[in-house]
């Protein structure tokens, strides 16, 4: 029996290093002419523009949506989907300025914003978009049981003032209601409320404006949409007859469609599929800005982390440009400040740069430095709990590296993977957090617009959803309220600026990675959005044939 | 009727434990439904809504009374049917578990019978059956797509398919990764019962007569091993089911399994029960099938099974 028990193991080995072998065969077919893999120093924010019609565009999202309403638009998926097929108020373009798109807008007064509604828009069944639906459809989005509602904390009302007006009032002034423009978008009333429990299922459908109608949507397999032959919008007219979208979420198995053709392309490639797919004969990979970053955030007001060096000393202890290249592959770079780069508005964008220099200085990686940090501070020892979301292989990864590198300095961490919704509670329950005893938690965020006062305000003003330190400065407070309520956005910049010289002081918040926005698109095609703008617009209208 | 009983006693008893173990793990449903920029306020009116502040008996019981009435009750993610949610499922996951079976009956059967009768097929057999084995069903996955989807193009990466001949196209590749674990199971307990029976008394005594040993095989050895194989063949059927659950992902095929996955990460109760109901049935049928199939083969169990 001894030749029988160990052949079999030998046999199983030859198999795994014949199938590491095809894997091999299978991946490296890419020849010497292809472009050799991108950088950030190649970032792209739109593909030279499609020169002609498809009749059809194959595209894959990270996760099947759970809804396609608009006023629950909030993930990477739906985002993608919902965008081609539901105008939104305002828009955005491929280098993230605000533009109008539904409406024109006009700050009468701080406290007031009046939309103008373009005539020469009508809903896939003909019907003309009214300032009615307009109304509605924002109406809609305050009620609490939509995820979208945090946009309208400072609405006092949203009416109908003229045939083709809209004007919306606050309580207070309110500058990032504007900048949630893009996120906004406008149904049908009528459809919609004959509808209503079921819009934005596979049973309800929905009744848009979009460059897109909803054609199917078959639960588990695909997404389908069809071209509206009437779009309203000629620089938004979609080259794709139709567009399919599939919801491949494992990395390896989107790795062998992309590169089979079977898929075009995707937005959001994981971190692990990067290096295949850079070398695959059939398409390319793009990196594009992005409001994406990856941070560690403190997660309760006491415990080892309230020591203020031992904050300091992660930000000095942690190789952030190791992270972006070994375990990102590329597609990120290091942040030193909670607000990465990319989400500084575009005029000021000068203005940022010079207090985060100083930022750059102050937090380079310094193992020595970190060390004598840790040192100076009332750090005995402890074990440091950092959260994680389980499953995730790049974040579980990038954890681990980080445990390493704290333990370098001298610091303990133990690494806790929770499961997404034990995460997800923990995020905005802080018994939860004290319950668990989280000391730090590694979180991957996005902001819907390049506005610092976003992220800020979540993080940072008393009694707000992130603010798990309980920060409560009342300098920055009065600075952060100030500049939401003004509107020229020079004055604006010095006032956030102020803010976050505060704020990072504290270091609630150790900012690692800004990630890039990662796109594969099969060589037959192009036109694409590669920024994170794809997520305010309808990325899919302007996706067509390369030759 | 003791045995339909029973087996519905079973699938109730199955739902309940099933219900109260979803029902203590960590994780709020209405996290994922409202995310974390909700209010507090807006998570109890949610919570309201979906019944979750009711006692877990009273849950339980509605669940029950409902699913009874064959109202297996509303996805909270999908807001949808969830029996109009499983249906189209269920059946791709069916089809891919029938195709597996056939060759996990197949091959294993076949590859058994070769290794239990014949010496120079034996080594050769254990060999196959170490590396079917050894081998997990998402690395198998792997190479199968790698070589016969991405290098030769003969199969889809991924999908289901549309239509009969579309589908079995889609699945062929998911199939084989599914039934190799099983048929190497099955190719083994065969080798070993035909290699034990051929060398029973009767047997011998068969071939001392002289008569032909195509007709021992038939008469003597295959008849009585049928029995242990048969067993096993329903319990890896049944296991091929659950088996469908890492395939499913590795191949992005929307079956029940994908969705047992993503439900179970989202909490969402009711097509947690409806899918592990589903996958329970599936074992209580195909046991009380074998212990009838087995009355019938074996005189000496007949009248056990009433």
């Amino acid at each position: 029996m001894a030749h029988q028990t160990s052949g079999p193991r030998r046999l199983g080995l030859l198999a795994l290093s014949l199938a590491a072998t095809a894997m091999l065969a299978a991946c490296g077919n890419g020849s010497d002419d292809r472009p050799e893999p991108v950088t950030k120093d190649d970032l792209v924010d739109v593909l030279p523009r499609a020169k002609g019609g498809v009749d059809v565009v194959k595209w894959n999202l990270p996760a099947e949506p759970d809804t396609l309403d608009p006023a629950n638009t909030v993930t990477y998926a739906s985002g993608t989907v919902v965008r081609s097929l539901c105008d939104t108020l305002l828009t955005r373009d491929p280098d993230l300025a605000l533009k109008p798109n539904l409406a024109s807008y006009e700050v009468v007064s701080p406290t007031e914003i009046v939309y103008t509604i373009r005539d020469d828009v009508k809903f896939w069944d003909g019907t003309p978009l009214t300032a009615e639906d307009v109304a509605w459809s924002l109406n809609r989005m305050r009620s609490s049981d939509f995820v979208l509602s945090f946009a309208f904390i400072n609405v006092k009302s949203i009416d109908v003032t003229g045939p083709d007006q809209v004007t919306v009032s606050f309580s207070e002034p309110d500058e990032l209601f504007l900048n949630s423009g893009p996120a906004l978008g406008v149904m049908e009333k009528k459809y919609s409320e004959e509808h209503a429990d079921a819009i934005g299922t596979p049973d309800g459908g929905l009744m848009c404006s979009g460059p897109f109608e909803l054609e199917s949507w078959s639960p588990g397999s695909s997404i389908k949409l069809s071209r509206n032959p009437d779009y309203w919008n000629a620089e938004r007219k979609p080259f794709a007859e139709t567009v399919a979208f599939s919801f491949v979420g494992d990395a390896t198995a989107l790795t062998q469609a992309l590169n089979a053709g079977e898929i075009d392309g995707a937005y959001e490639i994981p971190a692990s599929a990067v290096p295949a797919l850079s070398k695959s004969s059939v398409g390319r990979i793009t990196f594009g800005r992005s409001m994406q970053g990856l941070n560690l955030n403190v997660a309760r007001p006491d415990g080892p982390m309230s020591d203020n060096d031992v904050r300091q000393a992660l930000q000095r202890g942690i190789d952030r440009g190791a992270l972006a290249d070994v375990i990102y592959n590329g597609a990120a770079e290091p942040t030193y400040t909670y607000v990465t780069p990319t989400t500084w508005p575009e005029g000021q964008k000068d203005a940022y740069q010079k207090a985060y220099d100083a930022f750059v200085a102050e937090r380079k990686y310094d193992v020595e430095a970190a060390k004598k940090l840790v040192a100076k501070s009332g750090y005995d020892g402890e074990t440091i709990v950092l959260a994680l979301t389980a499953g995730d292989d790049t974040e579980s990864r990038s954890a681990q590296l980080i445990q390493e590198q704290a333990a370098a300095i001298g610091l303990t961490v133990k690494l806790k993977p929770l499961q997404p919704l034990v995460y997800d509670q923990a995020g905005y329950d802080a018994a939860k957090r004290k319950e668990l005893g989280l000391d730090l938690m590694l979180s991957s965020n996005f902001n819907g617009a390049p506005d610092p006062l976003e992220p800020m305000g979540f993080t940072s003003l008393p009694g707000q959803p992130y603010n798990y330190t309980d920060f409560d400065d009342a300098e920055a407070t009065a600075l952060l309220t100030e500049a939401r309520q003004t509107f020229d956005d020079d004055q604006r910049a010095e006032m956030v600026i102020k803010a976050q010289q505060i704020i990072e002081e504290d270091s609630a918040v150790i900012p690692l990675l800004s990630t890039y926005t990662t796109t594969f698109l099969n060589d037959r095609l192009t036109g694409a959005i590669t920024s994170f703008a794809y997520w305010s617009m309808p990325a899919m209208a302007f996706i067509g044939a390369a030759k | 009727m003791t045995t339909v009983l029973g087996a519905c006693g079973t699938i109730v008893a199955s739902s309940f434990v099933i219900f109260v173990a979803l029902s203590n793990a960590p994780g709020d449903p209405v996290a994922g439904l409202l995310g974390a920029k909700s209010t507090d306020a807006a998570r109890a009116a949610k919570r309201a809504e979906l019944g979750l502040d009711d006692p877990l008996l009273v849950r339980y019981w509605h669940w029950l009374t409902d699913a009874l009435h064959g109202d297996f009750g509303t996805s909270v993610v999908f807001r949808q049917d969830v029996a109009g949610l499983i249906g189209p499922r269920l059946e791709t996951t069916l089809l891919l578990v029938a195709l597996a079976s056939v060759l996990m009956l197949a091959a294993g059967i076949s590859l058994g019978v070769a290794g239990g009768v014949s010496r120079r097929w034996r080594s050769l057999v254990s060999a196959a059956v170490g590396l079917g084995i050894s081998v997990p069903a998402f690395v198998a996955a792997g190479f199968l797509t790698s070589v016969f989807a991405v290098s030769l193009g003969w199969f889809p990466t991924f999908g289901a398919g549309v239509g009969l001949l579309d589908r079995i196209h889609h699945l062929a590749l998911p199939a084989v990764a599914l039934s190799i674990g099983y048929g190497a199971y099955i190719a083994q307990l065969t080798s070993a019962a035909v290699h034990e029976e051929s060398g029973k008394e009767h047997v011998e005594t068969s071939r001392g007569r002289g008569i032909s040993e195509r007709r021992i095989l038939r008469a003597h050895i295959l008849t009585n091993a049928a029995l242990p194989v048969m067993t096993a063949s329903g319990l890896a059927i049944a296991g091929l089911v659950t088996g469908a659950v890492v395939v499913e992902e590795a191949f992005a095929i929307d079956g029940i399994g994908s969705l047992l996955v993503k439900s179970i990460s989202s909490k969402d109760y009711s097509v947690v029960l409806a899918v592990s109901l589903v996958i329970v049935t599936v074992f209580v049928v195909m046991t009380t099938i074998i212990d009838i199939a087995q009355a019938f083969l074996d005189p000496r169990q007949r009248g056990a099974v009433r």
